[in-house]
């Protein structure tokens, strides 16, 4: 998890109050000691160029408001100075983004409904493609994605099968009705 | 003359398994026969009910998306039928070839 940190000034040259002024003379004596006391202007600019620098970095983590998983921060930075593990790089190939498909069943649905009538249509087509949608969603709840294919190949051809079945009463059926109408 | 409905070996199949269940839907009679196909279950069954073995009616559930269910349970001529062709069976597996007693 990364904390949001407060946010740090540095100023190079104090004009303000005196508790300012002491401040940054305690900065420079600190910088000096830890440099042996051998501190010279290009060492002083280059201090306060990072602290600068700093500064900046830590405004603009001061943005952040989202708490990060630190597993999944540490496999972001793997990953971006190319030290990633295989299953780190599996994990990341595996976030696709979700898809919104049709259920099963969609298109013969539509077809049946146009050409046969309603009532063979409810009893029949509607009722196989219910069944191959309840077999397909217990497949797929139980992560079973070929089996979900094969349920779905098989159900397309049951109904077509039936559809078959039914083909020839519903031509002669609206042969005989378009024959009424026509006499 | 009135015309005696005929039954068939898959129609019969069918009709077993409905005896002593409420109300079941096309699936679960397949579940319960392997016998029988996914294709072909519906037909029979519109035949069934045409014949007067079989009702049916339409599933109303609430809470629950989908398609609608129609639930199918036999009749009394159903069951009559059914017990019909049972005592007919259990009377041909007496008698062998050529009229004889088994």
């Amino acid at each position: 998890m990364i904390r949001k940190q407060p946010s740090m000034r540095f100023d190079p040259t104090p004009d303000g109050s005196p508790a300012e002024e002491a401040d940054s003379l305690a900065l420079r004596n600190a910088d000096m000691s830890s440099t042996g006391g051998t501190l010279n202007v290009e060492d002083v600019t280059r201090l306060l160029a990072e602290a600068d620098f700093m500064r900046g970095e830590l405004n603009a983590s001061d943005h952040e408001t989202e708490i990060m998983d630190p597993k999944v921060e540490l496999e972001r930075i793997l990953l971006s100075i190319g030290k990633g593990k295989p299953t780190v790089r599996a994990v990341h190939r595996r976030r696709k983004p979700a898809k919104i498909v049709r259920p099963p069943g969609s298109f013969l649905l539509g077809v049946t409904s146009f050409v046969y009538s309603k009532k063979t249509f409810e009893r029949v087509f509607q009722q196989a493609i219910a069944d191959m949608r309840e077999e397909y969603n217990e497949a797929i709840l139980a992560n079973k994605k070929w089996r979900a294919r094969f349920i779905v190949v098989r159900g397309n051809f049951s109904v077509i099968s039936a559809a078959s079945l039914h083909l020839p009463v519903s031509i002669v059926r609206i042969v005989t009705t378009f024959w009424k109408v026509g006499s | 003359m009135k015309s005696v409905p005929t039954l068939t070996k898959t129609e019969l199949l069918i009709l077993e398994q409905l005896v002593g269940n409420r109300e079941l839907y096309g699936l679960e009679i397949i579940k319960k026969e392997p016998r029988l196909k996914r294709g072909t279950i519906y037909v029979l069954l519109g035949r069934l009910e045409e014949k007067g073995f079989v009702k049916s009616r339409q599933r109303v559930e609430a809470n629950v998306s989908g398609l609608p269910r129609r639930v199918y349970a036999i009749t009394g001529a159903g069951v009559a039928v059914r017990q019909a062709h049972r005592a007919l069976d259990e009377a041909l597996k007496h008698f062998g070839p050529a009229g004889e007693t088994a």
